[in-house]
């Protein structure tokens, strides 16, 4: 399926709108194409979903207690041989 | 003059090298060995470290170079993913047209889809996505271009999206597409 070019531009665009970096002209035709494209929207809310769940996911794992003691040795012991 | 030891520049970005290490070797005991292994080579070259520039990405940079190196032989190749077969984007008579099945995944299903994807893929949505780092430190730390960084993180997203997808509709959090409507 090819996509319309008006699509492919918005969604190539979803990105930067999320980051804060799509020009103001380019943002307000993003947003009237979003408006009019049920495919778009749905796409963004998808990715948007999904990257909720990404970045909910790391919130759960971090650096074991003893990978970070380990380390400190490791640092502490570099800093004895200089 | 701020404080630009080794402890104070590597420490805070501990739990960001364990995440993806964990994520490029996919075992908690090979992500603590490699990360180990970074931080041992980072100090010895912390000589070669320009005071100023990103400790993140230049740790990010040692991490990976290891894991390609001396760890991706060993680790499992993941199975059953075409990167060629990009999923679709959901099409308007989607029955969850909002992806709200997204958040009724648990975090080991999400985490095993993103282990399934092929490493280049991985790698950068695991930056990205989880880690929240800017493509152009994404790029220094992969040494890529910056339009490469977008074009895998475009591909990346929709594989995972197609894969979380057959999965939740082979669990029945979500219906599945029928043939007539794709
Ligand atoms: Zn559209």
């Amino acid at each position: 399926m090819t996509l319309p070019a008006e699509c492919e531009t918005a969604l190539a665009q979803l990105d930067a709108w999320r980051r804060g970096t799509l020009p103001a002209e380019e943002l307000a035709s993003m947003q009237t194409h979003l408006d009019a494209c049920r495919r778009c929207l749905s796409y963004k809310c998808h990715e948007d979903a999904l990257l909720d769940r990404l970045s909910n996911a790391k919130h759960n794992c971090c650096c074991p207690d003893e990978l970070r003691a380990a380390i400190m040795q490791i640092i502490a012991t570099g800093s004895r041989d200089d | 003059m701020p404080d630009e030891s080794f402890e104070s520049s590597a420490l805070p970005h501990l739990d960001t090298l364990y995440r993806v290490a964990l994520r490029l070797t996919g075992e908690p005991a090979a992500a603590q060995d490699l990360v180990q292994d970074t931080m041992l080579r980072a100090l010895r070259a912390w000589g070669s470290f320009r005071p100023g520039s990103n400790a993140r990405a230049w740790l990010v940079t040692i991490l990976r170079n290891q894991f390609i190196n001396g760890w991706r032989s060993e680790k499992r190749t993941p199975v059953g993913v075409d990167v060629d077969a990009i999923p679709e984007p959901p099409d308007p008579k989607d029955p969850d047209p909002e992806g709200r099945f997204f958040s009724e995944l648990v975090d080991d299903e999400v985490l095993h889809a993103v282990d399934g994807l092929p490493d280049e893929f991985r790698e950068v949505l695991v930056l990205s996505d989880m880690e929240g780092l800017p493509y152009a430190e994404i790029a220094e730390s992969l040494d890529i271009p910056v339009g490469t960084v977008k074009s895998r993180l475009f591909r990346a997203r929709r594989i995972l999206q197609g894969s979380l997808r057959r999965y939740a509709e082979s669990t029945g959090l979500i219906p599945p597409k029928s043939a007539e409507e794709s």
